[in-house]
């Protein structure tokens, strides 16, 4: 595909934005996750229903309307603009912080009751047993599947190219309609496999890691 | 002037909103079909004690996991008219979502086959049954037992990723509320409307999936 070559570096330099804005948005998931998978496992029954609400709620609405309702609804009902970096990032987040907090969840989940007892039984509070105990433990369940939740973020970026966001997508889209061959789309595809596969293969090593001191 | 949410826009609408519906759902449905038989496929080749065949599933399953489904929408919208092969919107897309959907279906039927468990197959030889015989009669009823509410699951997901099929203009309920936002302004209200869609869509799936599964698993699933 000779075509394609004197193209290459602007899609590399897309897929540097597309992993930008994942990153970003991991960050953020990150955040809300952890907030709601704490909230889940703290408040017995309230927290849990509104997480179970929040969680439930994105996980029936597909990303691309997220993405439109951040872009295209909240404008229109408010006087904020919102570029569409700012509409990706946001619904990304929202989007990666509902998967993120079910990861945080389980890893909280996965510590056994016998370990609260017994930092409870040597007098110690909740947010120390929670920070001295029981998150070193979760880390081993929520960090292989947390870049479980990355590999989707990067897959779901791609969605932002319907707004008019220019990454990997988008990039190789426009680059397409310059010179009317399909190659730009399946260097683009490469290039996300690249970086996805790449990171599953680092998921299942240190999960296989974590494991080992079980 | 924009409303916050335009209740006689959307009744007004209620045809298309209905059309988009039931197009989201012919597609899914589709795409479900062709995922079914592509995972099938797909582990039928991982499993196969022939080198080249496993490796095309395994290089099938992570080629089509680690990549977006816009990329297969594209290439097949803008590919296959390329080479002569003229289809129309929504083949292309039922081609691009089954296609994905069936690597994960193929790491369902796999998850499933090994959740069933050597005995069960040394049980089933040495009551004298054949190869085939213990396949058909006593590990798929259990695979499908096991792999029920992965199913379920890839039944929503394949659903939610119709929405991407409204890019190359099939006329699903995304495309069909963006189009009345596009002439009315009133983004809010429509993609609000959008959303409500999908939710109720997809309890209705996964409220269906669970009294199936109370229905018909039930008495084999322990601890519920």
């Amino acid at each position: 595909m000779p075509a394609v070559t004197p193209y290459l570096y602007v899609l590399l330099k897309g897929a540097g934005v597309t992993i930008e804005i994942s990153a970003l948005a991991l960050v953020f998931s990150v955040v809300i996750g952890t907030a709601v998978g704490l909230l889940a496992t703290a408040v017995p029954r309230l927290g849990f229903v509104l997480t179970r609400l929040y969680v439930e709620l994105i996980r029936s609405i597909p990303l691309l309307v997220l993405i439109f309702f951040a872009y295209y609804a909240i404008p229109v009902v408010s006087d904020v603009n919102i570029s569409p970096y700012a509409a990706t990032t946001g619904a990304l987040a929202i989007y990666g912080g509902a998967y993120m907090s079910e990861v945080v969840r389980s890893g909280i989940q996965s510590v056994s009751p016998n370990q609260w007892d017994a930092a409870r039984a040597l007098g110690l509070r909740y947010w120390r047993i929670m920070a001295l105990i029981v998150f070193p433990q979760a880390v081993r369940v929520t960090v292989p599947a947390g870049i479980g939740v990355f590999i989707d973020l990067i897959k779901g970026s791609s969605v932002a190219s319907i707004i008019g966001f220019i990454e990997l997508m988008q990039t190789a889209i426009n680059v397409r309609n310059t010179i009317f061959d399909l190659s730009p789309i399946v260097v683009a595809a490469m290039l996300y496999f690249c970086i996805c596969f790449g990171l599953s293969r680092l998921g299942a090593h240190l999960e296989e890691r974590l494991g080992q001191h079980a | 002037m924009p409303q916050f949410f335009n209740l006689a826009l959307i009744l007004n609408n209620g045809t298309a909103l209905a059309w988009g519906a039931v197009e989201t759902l012919a597609l899914g449905g589709a795409a479900l079909a062709l995922s079914l038989v592509f995972g099938l496929a797909g582990w039928l080749c991982k499993a196969s004690r022939r080198r080249p065949l496993a490796w095309l599933g395994f290089g099938y399953v992570e080629l089509f996991r680690n990549t977006p489904t816009l990329v297969y929408l594209y290439l097949f919208y803008f590919g296959l008219p390329m080479i002569g092969v003229h289809l129309g919107a929504f083949v292309y897309a039922m081609l691009a979502i089954g296609i994905q959907g069936g690597a994960y279906v193929t790491e369902i039927i796999r998850g499933a086959y090994a959740a069933v468990g050597e005995d069960q197959r040394m049980a089933a030889r040495a009551l004298g049954l054949r190869h085939w015989q213990s396949l058909a009669l006593v590990e798929l009823p259990q695979m499908f037992c096991v792999a029920f509410p992965a199913l379920g699951n890839q039944v929503v997901s394949t659903v939610l990723g119709t929405a991407l099929a409204s890019v190359i203009a099939v006329p699903e309920l995304t495309y069909q509320l963006q189009i009345i936002g596009d002439s009315t302004y009133q983004y809010f209200s429509v993609f609000s409307m959008d959303a409500i869609a999908y939710l109720i869509l997809v309890q209705i799936l996964n409220q269906s999936f669970q009294a199936a599964d109370r229905r018909w698993f039930g008495k084999w699933r322990s601890g519920r």
